[in-house]
């Protein structure tokens, strides 16, 4: 477990609000995807983002990181509003998702797509980039961070090569080589067997333990009812409820919305 | 001796002008199909210096490379808008309009052109050892920029532009990065061009000049330093060596550009890959 204490500062205030979504709209040209959302998110929290297909969640979470322009609403981390700050600079001041759709840079090996991300110091403008060629602190973390997530045995090798579960879990570290304030993971899970994903959930659950703040959004909800402690759930762009997850689970408004779906809930699982 | 001597400037002209476009188009994946406007640039700005403003054959290549990348920055600005396809024709536009102005314009000698250029004063060998010289220091320079975290930045903008933005890479600036070092040099190949064939006109600056560097570049291997120079070396002297290429020249730039894209978009440096890679599953 050293290998966490290097990557992580412990003891993070837990009280501080860090993300505040309020009033938000995102529209795209006449449907309604992300509808009046409110939520706000602690540090050092870990939320599950759940709900059927199409409710949302992607929008929103695309939405906080800057890949959609919300029509309305204000966003803001730590306190500064970054509602109108392009996608980069978000990235620098503390967002980093790992996307449900992977995009892996197709020429780099794996370490190389983490070790890029770690470099956030040394790529922060093209003169210092120019000035700067060491990369083996930024390659060690990427590696720790490869390690963290399983998948340092193929660091070396050709993105191409790789099956999906290790794509996404390739998402998952370069996000966090960022060093992000907070985490958003779209659907980390996804691909993966059940042992591969149990054993993730629980580098997520470490992660978090750590005081990294962690939204995810998934749709392995037996692992979801085992490692978050609060969920939101949307349906139709909105907010239908949220709370702790045992409560939200045991909901039946969240079962119907799920039954709709053909899913069924275990949350006693 | 003296055809020699020749030959060997034009060839590190041409690899320093490839190299040029290639931390362009090769590191940074902006397609520029208008290169040779900021070739022309250089060559311009390095004759009027000498003959009409006092300038000597240093401070004048030094304004070439100003000048250049001045006009590079602003085309740069193009990049940031438009992607891809909408570059490679907007830059077109750019080739175009640079020779549009250059042929309405007394001062930079219309149709005509600008003759009696002066030499560098170093004697032809002097002047080849330079332009050599510039052309390792170029090839020094682009392996200098591919170690880099700019060439790594590159590399990502290159590969993927919105992923690019999501491990904190201002992909606006890095491109115009790109435009001013890449045209920069492209201005001071121009102005060995002017002191070299001591005469600048508009026909050495247009499309067809354009699409030759691309070729080097393509032809050579997009990205790859080594293909690239050995392309521009060897495309050179081809024409001065061969009268058949020399006639046909264009059919063959064009054949070769057809058949790189066709059969391997990699070049001489991805044929050269897959061959090592064969060998070494062989051996």
């Amino acid at each position: 477990m050293e290998l966490y204490a290097n990557l992580f500062e412990s003891g993070v205030q837990m009280t501080e609000t860090l993300l505040t979504v309020s009033n938000l709209l995102v529209t795209f040209g006449g449907l309604t995807a992300v509808n009046n959302v409110n939520i706000t998110i602690q540090e050092g929290e870990l939320v599950g983002l759940i709900g059927p297909n199409g409710a949302g969640k992607t929008t929103l979470l695309n939405a906080v990181v800057g890949r959609n322009k919300p029509s309305s609403g204000q966003i803001s981390l730590g306190g500064s509003d970054i509602t109108h700050e392009p996608s980069y600079i978000r990235a620098r001041q503390g967002l980093g998702m790992s996307h449900q759709i992977v995009r892996p840079f197709p020429g780099m090996t794996p370490l190389e797509n983490v070790t890029l991300a770690a470099g956030l110091a040394k790529t922060k403008n093209p003169l210092v980039a120019l000035f700067t060629t060491s990369r083996s602190a930024e390659e060690k973390k990427a590696y720790d961070l490869l390690q963290l997530v399983g998948i340092d045995e193929v660091a070396e090798r050709d993105v191409s090569e790789l099956p999906l579960g290790y794509l996404k879990r390739l998402e998952m570290a370069r996000a966090m080589a960022l060093e992000p304030k907070f985490l958003l993971l779209d659907e980390p899970l996804a691909g993966l067997n059940q042992q591969e994903a149990e054993k993730l959930a629980d580098t997520i659950k470490l992660i978090n333990a750590n005081g990294q703040a962690i939204i995810l959004i998934e749709h392995n909800l037996r692992e979801v009812a085992r490692i978050v402690p609060r969920i939101i759930v949307l349906n139709n762009g909105e907010v239908l409820t949220e709370g702790p997850t045992r409560q939200v689970l045991s909901d039946p408004t969240v079962h119907a919305v799920y039954v709709g779906e053909r899913k069924t809930i275990n949350a006693s699982t | 001796m003296e055809y020699e001597i020749s030959l060997l400037t034009v060839m590190g002209i041409n690899i320093v002008l490839a190299l040029s476009l290639n931390i362009i188009t090769g590191f940074c994946g902006q397609i520029s199909l208008g290169h040779a406007a900021f070739y022309g640039t250089g060559a311009y700005c390095a004759a009027l210096a000498t003959t009409q403003w006092g300038m000597s054959f240093w401070s004048g290549g030094l304004l070439a490379m100003v000048v250049a990348a001045i006009f590079g920055f602003f085309v740069g600005f193009a990049s940031l808008r438009v992607r891809d396809d909408f570059l490679a024709i907007t830059t077109m536009g750019v080739g175009f309009l640079f020779l549009g102005v250059v042929r309405q314009q007394d001062a930079l000698g219309g149709e005509m052109g600008i003759a009696g250029v002066p030499g560098s004063g170093l004697g032809e060998f002097g002047f080849m050892i330079l332009v050599l010289a510039t052309a390792v220091l170029v090839i020094a320079f682009s392996l200098y920029i591919k170690r880099s975290w700019l060439g790594f930045a590159f590399d990502a903008i290159a590969q993927d532009q919105d992923t690019s933005r999501t491990v904190g890479i201002d992909i606006a600036r890095f491109k115009l990065a790109a435009f001013v070092l890449g045209t920069a040099i492209a201005g001071l190949a121009g102005s060995f061009y002017a002191h070299h064939v001591r005469f600048v006109g508009i026909d050495s600056f247009g499309f067809i000049e354009s699409i030759s560097i691309l070729a080097m570049v393509v032809v050579g291997g997009i990205g790859s330093i080594w293909g690239v120079v050995v392309v521009a070396a060897v495309l050179s002297v081809l024409p001065l060596w061969l009268q058949f290429v020399a006639d046909y020249q264009l059919l063959i730039y064009g054949a070769l550009l057809f058949s790189v894209m066709q059969f391997n978009q990699g070049g001489l440096d991805g044929i050269v890959r897959q061959l090592v890679r064969k060998w070494r599953a062989n051996d």
